[in-house]
């Protein structure tokens, strides 16, 4: 016999669950704590889908140095070489670095001549980043190969309006250029320095704003976990 | 009520051992420069946020705790799919 689930039974099974998690992430640690792991944890569920990417579209040779666990930071910052991170390499062209929760330096800071302090709006972060090897310090618009954005709650607009803000910080409109991968994440990109920004988000709402994306040169992924 | 329950079982995942799980599937196949193969994820706290975290890293290793009331929310929404509740 098939008893239908109503409202309210389905109400005291989620106020049973709540009180089982709330149980559970107090003994594990404060709420600011949990923010912070959650958004990580996407973030390294990101940074592994990037890299599975690149090795099987891209033929890299993908190896962690400096470190035997993936690190994440929580904050961003300049790219510190103390940390642990991923190397790709390619028989015949220059080697690759990804670091994430770095800072770039701005497009618009460089058009008025790299001054001195830097203001908080001459560098903007990007969750995983793709740099030549060596790159130190905050690496310029000029270096950025792949940026990655990862968004692990509801897709809002306001996010759209960040990235569309980071990717004019990168780069300026053009027709297509090589982006010097053959095809993944994309050949070419409507950006001068062509850069590929991506946004990665568990909310399938992140789709929504792939057409404008398109001409701007952002792709949209929906990752859901 | 399906959208709240995705979210939850979201939040949950993130916290649970099972949200790193695929992760460190790949991980895994990836190299290290000194030989030993990849042993987790670290967020390293960064000075100007230790007095709010009380530490300089937190192992990122989810609660195994979380993987069963992962499992109630998944039954619980197949409940409610069911019955189109």
């Amino acid at each position: 016999v098939t008893v239908a689930l109503t409202l309210q039974q389905a109400k005291q099974r989620i106020d049973a669950i709540m009180l089982k998690y709330q149980t559970v992430a107090v003994g594990t640690g404060s709420v600011l704590t949990g923010a912070l792991t959650s958004g990580k944890t996407y973030e390294a569920w990101v940074l592994a889908n990037v890299l599975e990417h690149l090795r099987l579209h891209e033929n890299f040779q993908v190896s962690l140095v400096g470190g035997s666990k993936v690190v994440l930071k929580s904050s961003p910052g300049p790219i510190n070489s103390a940390y642990a991170h991923f190397v790709l390499q390619k028989p015949g062209e220059p080697q690759l670095e990804v670091w994430t929760d770095v800072e770039f330096t701005t497009l618009s800071h460089g058009h008025r001549g790299s001054p001195t302090p830097i203001e908080p709006a001459d560098r903007h972060e990007l969750d995983i980043v793709v740099v030549p090897a060596s790159t130190v310090g905050w690496p310029s618009f000029q270096l950025v190969r792949l940026g990655v954005e990862c968004k692990n709650t509801s897709f809002a607009k306001h996010m759209w309006r960040a990235a569309l803000g980071v990717r004019r910080e990168l780069s300026v409109l053009r027709a297509p250029i090589s982006t010097g991968f053959v095809s993944w994440p994309r050949a070419s990109v409507p950006a001068q320095p062509p850069s590929v920004l991506m946004v990665f988000s568990t909310d399938p709402a992140v789709t929504n704003f792939a057409a404008a994306g398109s001409v701007f040169g952002i792709d949209v992924v929906h990752c859901p976990m | 009520l399906l959208s709240y329950l995705e979210a939850l079982r979201l939040e949950i995942l993130l916290q649970s051992s099972r949200g790193l799980r695929d992760a460190m599937q790949i991980f895994a196949s990836i190299p290290t420069s000194n030989g030993e193969p990849i042993r987790g994820v670290v967020v390293e706290i960064q000075p100007e946020d230790e007095r709010v975290f009380g530490t300089d890293h937190i192992d990122l290793v989810g609660s195994p705790q979380l993987d069963d009331l992962l499992d109630e929310v998944d039954q619980l929404r197949a409940d409610v799919r069911d019955d189109g509740a």
